[in-house]
């Protein structure tokens, strides 16, 4: 398994920790995201989150992502990235109302500063 | 052995030129084959004001010390980015409320929050305190 899929996994997963590792491992490896190619899974929910999470990922790094994702539509049913949204009202209003574009636009709703790090 | 971190976030306060910090940092990196730059100065964006938390590592020419507990959680609840920080978060706040008043703890925390992520802050204290302690 390639690490954009283990990173696409994790996030489905929320495994936080592991997506953190994740990202920060594919930050330091100064990759060109532009040149990921798309997945070959029939999953489109897997494919839904590859492609926001690299569109996010790039435009963190200021690069542009792959034009493959342009294509890439929203999920049928909201996804919260985070449990805790099920739990703590004004978490879940934020993640609805300040969800990264790249995220929110395919329906996955997460906290501004997700998959931020110094 | 487990690997919990892959780096140490930092801020250098002494000497006022870092990077002979840095470039000390580089030269264990090398002795310990680490990573270049497991000593991060990337928080210090994060932190607002400097509160002298417990002592965690004293040598001849050096001390380190962590931010207090208050400060800790006030980053924490700024960046809000994961259930990774609320869970940290969760675990600060029981430590940082033990015997005080919501109102209290807030206050403690306000000096330290990082500009411009107020209010996402005070959201996140509340949902935490209430589901904490409920929401009297």
């Amino acid at each position: 398994m390639d690490q954009i899929e283990q990173l696409a996994q994790a996030a489905l997963a929320r495994d936080h920790l592991k997506l953190r590792s994740l990202v920060q491992d594919l930050t330091r490896a100064n990759i060109n995201f532009g040149d990921l190619p798309r997945p070959t899974t029939p999953d489109s929910r897997l494919l839904a989150i590859t492609a926001s999470l690299i569109e996010l990922l790039a435009l963190r790094q200021k690069q542009n992502p792959p034009v493959w994702t342009k294509e890439i539509g929203p999920l049928k049913e909201p996804f919260f990235m985070l449990e805790s949204a099920a739990s703590m009202k004004r978490l879940r209003i934020l993640c609805e109302t300040q969800s990264p574009e790249p995220m929110r636009k395919r329906l996955f709703y997460a906290p501004p500063h997700f998959l931020e790090f110094a | 052995m487990a690997i919990f971190t892959r780096d140490v976030d930092a801020v250098i306060l002494s000497p006022r030129e870092a990077r002979i910090v840095r470039d000390l940092a580089r030269q264990v990196a090398e002795e310990h084959d680490w990573p270049e730059d497991w000593l991060n100065d990337g928080a210090k964006g994060y932190l607002v004001g400097i509160s002298k938390g417990p002592l965690v590592f004293q040598a001849p020419g050096i001390e380190a010390r962590a931010p207090s507990m208050e400060q800790l959680l006030a980053m924490k609840l700024s960046a809000w980015r994961d259930d990774v920080d609320i869970s940290d978060a969760r675990r600060l706040l029981q430590e940082v409320a033990k015997g005080s008043k919501r109102d209290e703890v807030w206050q403690n925390l306000e000096p330290y929050l990082v500009k411009g992520d107020e209010l996402t802050a005070q959201y996140a204290f509340l949902d935490l305190w209430e589901s904490l302690y409920g929401s009297d």
